[in-house]
């Protein structure tokens, strides 16, 4: 069968139709609901002269399409670190990357001090703050676990949820102590609980270029990953130097889940899985996994977050929230299914 | 000495020189019709044997009526987040968000603490209080009628009635004063924004809350007031409610970041520079300074009628 990226045809083929209609079905939800004519018609050059074309434009097709982003970069990541790990459990925040991307939030909304650099920079001290947190919460990890002397992935897995547990922590605690009458630690909560946050033009520019040079490396790790899944020995035996391997697609991985977090804030559930959801139809092998994975957390989260967004209108309900009250039974329901098979 | 041997002496010196530097009583209070009794939010039946000369109140909503109404110098304790007015800052703190100390608080040799029961950590203090035999009045603010009454239930509970039937009824005229100046216009359509978190997780005032009341006393609608759901709204319903008038909670910086939220310039109330900010502590907390709160939010919406030199 003709493969491309290590991805039967047929089935890629059907992936990116997936990915272009629930893009299309995305652009169609929201507070009104669209018919799939209004949404094309923005395809026509004069489109942009309406009011409403401009929001559509300008608002509601960045935010689907982050969300397309998001989802595909966290589809990735739980791929690899249940690759890392060789656990079905690890999901992209196992080791302390959303307690840190969390810490780094609250920060960025809770601290009176920094609102000098909030007047300065009025959108972009969350998502920098974030993106630190995120990353940095990993740095930490591996940091630790050298200093302790760690070289199992297993002793790594124990130092993340060390480190997660101590940002949880200290993140509860800078909630308790800096809110004061008057904020409101929802707006915390809300942050938390995810929600896609929309880029300007040129900012999503950027982050779809991350995300492309991001999963191409990522893609590079597949061998490795597959060989590492052999257990540690093999792996050394097969010529893979294991530390070191761990500790690149580590870094890697958490790089990507703090793009993820910087623009979606903590979404749990869908790097949990997706990777399983792909594994089932697709086979271990990491390569396609992690492509597919990225594909499929795409197309599942812009439509959740379609329907976050047109639910209960005017509310919006936090997109974490969401992917864990459908996905969680979907997810059952395969399960069930696949188990009596 | 052990560091904290010398640590808890200085503790304890600290606290009986608070207790030497506060007067025990003042002036204000007057002697008729004690013991009394009250009854509170819960529905408990609060019984006060003599006008309290040293209350702790929990919260800065109750802080503020407690000193509005003339007791800020029986005031001995405050919550760590209190920050208004100014006069009380240099009283012990006896915790915050993260709990309350029962200690503390029986140590200032309380006679009656008023908390609103908004965080868990604050019924804590319901049984030790009681167990300590010290008077705990509990307040509820769910709306700015509420807010009044409050002021008239603490001004029985300090002694301080005429105070607090002098105050209610200048904030009820004020508000009087303003719906009479707004009764021939139509209200402003009004997105309140009360928190986001950066370009998502827009927060509005909710229906049926203070806020909402202060909105309405002040000439505005809520365009968010007739659906009640989560006070998370979507941007886009923002842009669809096409309000007048779009309030922050908070302050410059806060409209700063919301004027550079993508597009949200396609706002008819953003493009015509029709963003606001009010400070929190006028609609945020549910104290006497509601009023402020009125007076800023109808200075905004109505600035012909609500000229900024009245206040």
């Amino acid at each position: 069968m003709t493969r491309i990226l290590g991805i039967p045809i047929g089935r890629l083929a059907i992936l990116i139709v997936a990915v272009f209609l629930s893009i299309g079905i995305a652009m169609m939800l929201g507070p009104e609901l669209l018919g799939p004519g209004r949404v094309l018609d923005l395809l026509r050059p004069t489109a942009g002269d309406h009011p409403l074309d401009r929001l559509l434009v300008d608002w509601r097709l960045p935010r689907v399409l982050t969300a397309f982003l998001v989802g595909g970069l966290l589809g990735a990541a739980g791929a690899i670190f249940q690759g890392i790990f060789r656990n079905p459990l690890a999901d992209p925040f196992l080791i302390g990357t959303a307690p840190g991307a969390a810490l780094g939030a609250t920060l960025a909304l809770l601290v009176p001090g920094l609102a000098v650099f909030q007047a300065i920079a009025p959108l972009l001290l969350l998502p920098i703050l974030s993106f630190l947190g995120a990353f940095g919460a990993t740095l930490g990890v591996l940091l630790l676990a050298r200093l302790a002397q760690v070289r199992d992935t297993a002793g790594l897995l124990l130092a993340g949820v060390a480190m997660a547990a101590f940002l949880g922590a200290l993140r509860s605690y800078l909630m308790l102590a800096l809110a004061d009458e008057t904020i409101s630690l929802q707006v915390v909560l809300s942050w938390t609980l995810g929600g896609i946050q929309t880029p300007v033009w040129r900012e999503l520019g950027l982050v779809a270029l991350a995300s492309l040079l991001l999963l191409a490396f990522a893609r590079r790790l597949g061998h490795g990953l597959d060989v590492l899944g052999l257990g540690d020995e093999v792996a050394r035996n097969m010529g893979l130097p294991v530390e070191r391997f761990v500790m690149i697609a580590t870094l890697l991985a958490s790089a990507i889940v703090a793009l993820a977090v910087t623009w979606g804030g903590t979404i749990g559930f869908v790097g949990l899985i997706v990777p399983h959801l792909v594994r089932w139809t697709l086979g271990p092998r990491h390569g396609p996994l992690i492509l597919t994975s990225a594909l499929v957390g795409g197309i599942l989260l812009t439509l959740l977050d379609g329907l976050a967004r047109s639910l209960l209108p005017p509310a919006e309900i936090p997109l974490g929230l969401l992917t864990a009250l459908i996905g969680a039974p979907f997810f059952m329901l395969l399960l069930a299914r696949r188990s009596r098979r | 000495m052990p560091l904290a041997r010398r640590r808890l002496l200085a503790a304890a010196a600290g606290t009986l020189a608070v207790m030497t530097t506060i007067p025990r009583a003042a002036a204000s209070v007057r002697h008729g019709g004690w013991p009394r009794e009250v009854t509170d939010a819960l529905g408990r039946r609060v019984r006060i044997a003599r006008p309290p000369a040293r209350i702790v109140p929990v919260f800065s909503s109750n802080t503020e009526i407690v000193a509005a109404l003339g007791g800020a110098e029986r005031i001995v304790a405050i919550d760590g987040l209190t920050r208004y007015p100014p006069e009380i800052l240099d009283r012990p703190r006896i915790g915050n968000r993260i709990g309350f100390s029962p200690d503390i608080i029986a140590r200032l040799g309380a006679d009656l603490v008023i908390l609103t029961p908004a965080r868990h950590a604050a019924t804590h203090l319901l049984r030790p209080m009681g167990l300590a035999g010290i008077p705990l009045l509990v307040l509820e603010h769910p709306t700015l009628a509420r807010i009044l009454a409050n002021i008239g239930l603490v001004g029985r509970a300090i002694g301080n009635e005429p105070e607090a039937r002098a105050l209610t009824r200048t904030i009820e005229d004020e508000l009087a004063a303003l719906a009479e100046r707004f009764a021939s216009r139509a209200p402003k359509r009004v997105y309140f924004e009360t928190g986001a978190a950066g370009r998502a997780g827009f927060h509005s005032v909710r229906p049926g809350t203070y806020t909402d009341d202060i909105l309405r006393y002040a000439g505005g609608l809520n365009v968010f007031g007739n659906r009640t759901n989560l006070s998370q709204v979507s941007g886009e319903a923002v842009f669809r409610a096409d309000p007048d008038h779009i309030l922050v909670a908070g302050t410059k910086a806060d409209v700063a970041a919301l004027l550079a939220r993508p597009h949200w310039n396609g706002i008819r109330a953003v493009a015509a520079g029709r963003v606001d900010a009010i400070p929190r502590g006028q609609v945020l907390i549910p104290g006497p300074r509601v009023v402020e709160g009125v007076r800023s939010v109808a200075r905004a919406l109505h600035p012909d009628l609500v000229p900024a030199s009245r206040g």
